[in-house]
């Protein structure tokens, strides 16, 4: 980009107020996704071209900056503190503050906390639609003047796009006083911008608050423009805001009796009541939400997700493979590029690739639910069960998702918004049993305990719940500890979500998974083929056992003996389900005969190796996304440390109580 | 006697009189409206018994029984708490 003016915008507000809508409007395709230094808390940038006052056609970039979503500035966690330090530390040019039309009350907290902070500021009323359905009726100009601040209506929703037709026909109606509200809101921006910050800083205007407001009511802590250090996090403790707040209060009211009148009736108060007589129903509720997850399940990872993931198979591991084998071969390469290229890359990177429809399955339906207010509802109902061993009700999705796939299961985690929390449900969400486990519970449970399939595999799905559940009351006794944290969760109405906002939801979430966790699974699938097929002195072998990974296993083996299973090939098979788990059952095959493996493993050491199986380190994978949210090599090496000696101490236990058994059956 | 909110029966509305417990949590129910002398109509309890559902100034809010009693109430009659919503 060439050197011209350029601003910055922030755009703060409440959660469930619109603000991703509208950011998506204000930037279209122009976005950058990241994360605030330092946290898992997702940033998204963004530009849009405005019209140099100066120099007729000239452009000026405006760059947009989507702060998280907050109720408030006091510090309560990471969110408000980012939002804060970024006002303070960038001081933006402008802020847009965008408020939820239908619930002004606790909207305009965050807003009278903003103009503290002392940027020009413009209040964008949204969800105007709704407010007119509602029969209410705003005075903006009169609102305007007692906010000391712009306010412009708009509906984020509005316009001429696909996904405003989308919206019409999921019940949206257009909204008088908000036609045409998201240009005014640009070309006020515009104006403001453009007239410079100087004369804000003059405290002539009305639209600053700097010079007039702050005299007049800067009492209480925690409103002056100064940047929070995290550290006040755990400090909050020993703040008091209670004048502060019942004050900002009192004068909201008194803006809103003087320039709102309100209807009758709430349309979407009345419609969310509706449906949670049955979603959040005393005897409903929790039934329905079971069969929505199975079903999401049943759709993602059952007979559609694996259609899916089987035509990618057939096309990338079969034809493309087959193809280019034969176009080495005929081209005369060595059989190591072969190798490198045929089973090292396209079969790690198709390795990815296969799981990516059931990803993309699953991330359409969550998403959904997440839009639409309902995994709120999820919290809602399942809070009690996760409050008796220490977490909240939104570490409930990620554990579930667990038994799918561990990947979106720990990405799934960002919900949580306590970070003890979050990191405790990153800990324990791979012990529930994912799906790639079930090929070798199969085999070996058919193998050893034909008698009792149903029994034995049950009782390893039950094993991980109880590995997950006991290990979060441990790591919140003795790593995480900390006061339980208050759950004060907003339930928001039901919305259809924007069609345009979603998709990208969608979208960014399967993005983040390619991205990330395949660069990671594309560099280990060439480093295992290698340790594989190759001996210390980089010769190819064809006997594994003598292979890097062979030897490798024979140096760990004897740590297994404790649990009954000290064969170098047993170890070999739990290295190789470092890569994916499914990739254990071809191992056996591979190093095993049938009668081999029937005799190496007694029913106890089958088991046990079963129950290390299902909690040990998980697959790259899942241990590439959970480095990425637990943001620090250090922690998630310490996750697979933890991991791998729950795994431990549980196969030795299980193992010992079989030879006991066994003496006395 | 005062009464804490998680005393309070499901479809009954009362009016926060004072908030206790920790400063952490004092202060976030400050952010999010609950102050002296709000309206709060307590929705519904969870299938599972907690935690409860709210309906305070114009929107809803779930919170725990535990919380709950930190925040203490005065009963409204009926009639004066249907005005105010």
């Amino acid at each position: 980009m060439t050197e011209q003016a350029k601003y910055t915008v922030a755009l703060a507000g409440n959660p469930n107020s619109g603000k991703t809508t509208l950011f998506n409007r204000l930037t279209k395709s122009n976005q950058r996704v990241g994360n605030w230094p330092g946290v898992t808390i997702e940033k998204k940038v963004g530009s849009y071209a405005m019209e140099s006052p100066n120099a007729a056609g000239a452009k000026v970039t405006v760059h947009v900056v989507d702060l998280p979503g907050i109720y408030s500035l006091t510090p309560y966690s990471e969110e408000e503190i980012i939002a804060r330090n970024f006002i303070v530390d960038e001081n933006p040019d402008l802020i847009i503050n965008i408020i939820d039309g239908t619930n002004l009350e606790r909207n305009l907290y965050l807003t009278f906390q903003l103009k503290k902070l002392g940027c020009p500021m413009i209040a964008a009323l949204n969800m105007m639609d709704e407010v007119e359905q509602n029969n209410t009726e705003i005075d903006f100009e009169k609102m305007a003047g007692m906010l000391g601040i712009p306010v412009i209506p708009i509906s984020a929703l509005e316009g001429k796009s696909l996904s405003a037709k989308a919206a019409k026909l999921a019940g949206y109606r257009s909204s008088k006083a908000a036609e045409g509200g998201v240009e005014r809101l640009i070309s006020k921006a515009g104006e403001i911008l453009n007239r410079g910050r100087e004369c804000f800083d003059d405290g002539g205007d009305v639209y600053t608050s700097r010079r007039t407001e702050e005299t007049e009511e800067d009492r209480g802590e925690g409103v002056e423009k100064k940047k929070f250090d995290p550290a006040l996090l755990k400090k909050a403790e020993t703040i008091d805001y209670d004048a502060h707040s019942a004050e900002i209060y009192e004068r909201i009211e008194k803006i809103i009796s003087a320039s709102v009148h309100e209807g009758e009736r709430s349309v979407q108060q009345e419609r969310t009541k509706k449906i949670d007589a049955v979603l959040t129903n005393k005897w409903l509720g929790l039934p329905i939400f079971l069969v929505l997850m199975l079903a999401v399940f049943q759709i993602s990872f059952g007979a559609a997700g694996s259609f899916f993931s089987g035509l990618i198979d057939a096309g990338f591991n079969g034809l493309l493979a087959g193809f280019i084998e034969s176009r080495f071969a005929s081209a005369g390469a060595s059989a190591w590029m072969t190798g490198l290229v045929v089973h090292g890359v396209i079969a790690g990177v198709g390795g990815i690739l296969v799981f990516i429809p059931q990803l993309v399955l699953l991330f359409t339906f969550l998403t959904l639910l997440e839009d639409t207010g309902y995994m709120a509802r999820a919290a809602f109902l399942m809070d009690r069960i996760f409050y008796k061993f220490g977490l909240s009700g939104k570490s409930f999705i990620p554990m579930l998702l667990g038994f799918g796939c561990s990947v979106p299961a720990v990405m799934a985690a960002r919900a949580v918004d306590n970070e003890a929390d979050r990191k405790v449900t990153i800990f324990i969400t791979p012990f529930m049993s994912c799906g790639a486990r079930l090929p070798i519970y199969v085999l070996f449970i058919g193998t050893f305990f034909a008698a009792h399939q149903g029994l034995i595999m049950l009782s390893l799905y039950v094993l991980g719940i109880i590995a997950a559940v006991v290990s979060a009351w441990l790591l919140k006794k003795t790593v995480f500890q900390g006061p339980q944290c208050p759950f004060i969760m907003e339930l928001p109405p039901y919305r259809f979500p924007d069609l345009y906002t979603y998709l990208r939801h969608v979208w960014e979430k399967t993005r983040g998974f390619i991205i990330r966790a395949g660069t990671i699974i594309f560099v280990m699938s060439i480093v295992i083929w290698f340790v594989q097929g190759y001996d210390f002195s980089l010769t190819a072998v064809d006997d594994t056992s003598q292979s890097i990974l062979g030897l490798f296993g024979t140096v760990i083996a004897p740590f297994f003996a404790p649990l009954g299973f000290g064969d170098w090939r047993a170890a070999v098979t739990l290295l190789t389900g470092f890569i994916t788990k499914e990739a254990m059952v071809s191992t056996i095959n591979i190093l095993f005969t049938e009668a081999e493996f029937e005799a190496l493993f007694t029913l106890p050491a089958a088991y046990a190796f079963t129950v290390f199986t299902l909690l040990y380190l998980p697959c790259v994978a899942a241990f590439s996304a959970i480095r990425r949210e637990l943001g620090s090599w250090k922690w998630a090496l310490a996750a697979a440390a933890y991991q791998t000696a729950a795994a431990y101490a549980a196969a030795f236990l299980v193992y010992r109580l079989g030879l006991l058994l066994l003496l006395y059956l | 006697m005062t009464k804490t909110l998680n005393e309070v029966k499901p479809g009954r509305t009362c009016k926060v009189v004072n908030i206790g417990g920790t400063n952490i949590l004092k202060n976030r129910l400050l952010c999010m409206g609950v102050t002296p002398g709000t309206i709060i109509e307590v929705v519904k309890a969870a299938p599972l018994g907690d935690p409860l559902e709210l309906k305070i100034r114009r929107y809803n809010l779930a919170l725990r029984k535990s919380e709950a009693s930190d925040i203490f109430i005065e009963d409204v009659s009926e009639s004066e708490g249907a005005s105010e919503s």
